[in-house]
């Protein structure tokens, strides 16, 4: 019952973000308006924005926040490392490069997401194979191998920075940042969300047994080698996929899966869906701020994210302790 | 339904911990398994568990090689009390406990009210029963060490692998969980084994014992049989005398 309360509340939060997004901008659009644009009675002006330029754009930024959210939370428990992020073993690193050099190159639009997609599978796979060693898999090793080929991607990111004529720097920083504006909405990243929130009930029980040690896990007679390899695939491709759209946005991904685990406990089964409907809604609403807060100009909302984020995690863990 | 191992040979860390060990353990027996610090026990306990592979010979149950037993078949049958345990993210007691129940459900099923009762029952049995809804990272170690036993008894397998089960808990808690582990092998017909460090508590509730010598040589057999001052004071490398108590000779080291 508690739980039907829950997923509720979080449709109706997603729900409102998705209005807010679709009527706020520097042309005001009415939710009537609105309404009639979805159902394709719109006129001009008002359904052209809406259509073409709103909706692919909220619909991608809660897609790229609920796929973050997800990588996260299945991050973390692989890692069993509350610290751990989408980010941490370097799949958008190896994105940023791929996109970096792909803008160099003056490549954009499908052929630089194409650059983003390849780059963070490149990274993924680098991890996957030098972590592996002769057999054996060790979470502290897969941290370890991760987390050094992060700081490398890191500073082939400056060095590319660095070389790179003044004109391109801005394009070139708001990418990193995290960048929404560029967004037009494809469906396969849609249908990986959906695949990812239909495993969830068929995964949620054994990542709740990982999370308590390799042994125990083993003990309680999981699979748990064959489930960590499932984990990491997943993970590296909702993380490859968000950066691919829209750079590497930071903190939704770190912070939302323990925001929720604050709100409801750490049972996967419910953690998993309810944190993705959370990242997703947070980061619709940080886009429609990025987006209207200093209008016509629009800021990267990975800055958004952050400064929303940020307070509102550090109150719910106040609040928790008590 | 027994638990065989058939020339086995164990090693850690370029350590021969036991050569050429076959033994035979059937259920409606308690064991004990002594032997000094890094001798072996607790990776004997993995290996019968299917953790830690042998350098040679093998383990069967019910005459089928472990390592041909699916994992989560084996869950159902065979569980094990890991000396550590591993905090997660913040979870409660029951839902710890619950997840004993994890090899006896499909993938997308959730726990029903018929696991719930029986978490309860193993719960009330630890003497825990007024913890349930306790965060685990609150508890005390005895209290996280019963939460642990009640895991195990909650998954409920026939053969019952205990690693050090009384660590963590004081003198009443020793004798209670030790006298119902004890009772419960013959009562419920379960194999239970465990590593303890006190001989007297295994002289008192075990009825079969297992010397880990830490050379190598591993000796399996009756309570009775096995337990005496000369076995102990060798085993344990300093000498022990032997007095009447009420539950049979009480050892006293020197």
């Amino acid at each position: 019952m508690r739980h039907w309360l829950l997923f509720a509340a979080l449709l109706t939060l997603t729900l409102i973000g998705l209005v807010t997004s679709l009527t706020s901008g520097s042309l005001s659009v009415s939710l009537y308006e609105v309404w009639q644009a979805l159902s394709g009675e719109g006129s001009g002006l008002e359904q052209r924005v809406v259509l073409e330029l709103r909706l692919p754009r909220s619909l991608t930024a809660f897609v790229v926040g609920a796929l973050l959210t997800l990588a996260g939370a299945l991050m973390q428990v692989l890692l069993r490392n509350p610290l751990a992020d989408p980010y941490v073993l370097g799949v958008s690193g190896g994105a940023a490069v791929a996109a970096l050099l792909a803008m160099l190159a003056g490549l954009g639009g499908l052929l630089l997401q194409g650059a983003a997609f390849s780059g963070a599978l490149l990274a993924t796979l680098l991890v996957f194979t030098l972590s592996h060693g002769r057999g054996q898999w060790t979470t502290q090793r897969l941290l370890l191998t991760g987390v050094v080929l992060a700081a490398g991607w890191g500073a082939l990111i400056s060095f590319l920075l660095a070389l790179a004529p003044g004109t391109q720097l801005p394009g070139m920083l708001f990418w990193l940042m995290g960048d929404l504006s560029p967004a037009r909405f494809t469906p396969w990243p849609l249908l990986l969300l959906l695949a990812g929130l239909a495993m969830a009930p068929f995964l949620g029980r054994s990542l709740n047994i990982l999370v308590r040690g390799e042994l125990q896990a083993q003990a309680l007679g999981l699979d748990q080698v064959r489930l960590r390899y499932l984990i990491y695939v997943l993970a590296s491709l909702f993380t490859a996929t968000a950066v691919t759209l829209a750079g590497s946005i930071g903190f939704v991904g770190l912070v939302v899966p323990h925001l929720t685990r604050l709100l409801i406990g750490s049972d996967h089964r419910i953690l998993l869906p309810a944190s993705a409907l959370l990242g997703g809604s947070l980061l619709l609403f940080a886009d429609t701020l990025a987006r209207t807060i200093i209008a016509p100009q629009q800021l990267p909302v990975g800055v958004l994210t952050a400064l929303i984020g940020v307070p509102l995690f550090l109150v719910l863990l106040q609040r928790g302790r008590n | 339904m027994k638990l065989g191992v058939h020339k086995l040979e164990l090693q850690r860390g370029g350590k021969t911990l036991c050569r050429d060990f076959s033994a035979e353990f059937k259920t409606g027996q308690c064991w004990g398994v002594l032997g000094p610090n890094g001798a072996g026990k607790s990776t004997l306990l993995h290996c019968l568990a299917g953790l830690y592979p042998a350098q040679r010979g093998n383990v069967e149950l019910n005459g089928q090689t472990l390592g041909t037993i699916p994992r989560r078949a084996l869950a159902r049958q065979l569980g094990i009390l890991l000396q550590a345990s591993v905090h997660g993210f913040p979870a409660t007691v029951m839902e710890t406990v619950l997840q004993g129940r994890h090899p006896h459900l499909r993938a997308w099923e959730w726990e029903s009210e018929s696991d719930r009762r029986l978490a309860r029952t193993t719960l009330r049995r630890v003497g825990l029963e007024t913890l349930v809804e306790r965060r685990i990272d609150t508890l005390s170690g005895g209290e996280h060490q019963r939460m642990a036993i009640a895991t195990l008894l909650t998954q409920d397998p026939s053969f019952m692998l205990l690693d050090e089960p009384v660590n963590h808990l004081d003198l009443h808690q020793q004798i209670r969980i030790l006298e119902d582990l004890g009772t419960m092998s013959g009562t419920e017909n379960k194999l239970v084994m465990m590593v303890l460090h006190d001989v007297n508590l295994t002289q008192r509730f075990c009825d079969h014992v297992i010397l880990v010598h830490g050379d190598g040589e591993i000796t399996a057999g009756p309570v009775a049989e096995l337990m005496s001052s000369e076995n102990l004071s060798r085993l344990y490398a300093h000498p022990m005398q032997s007095l009447p108590g009420p539950h049979g000779p009480i050892y006293v080291p020197g």
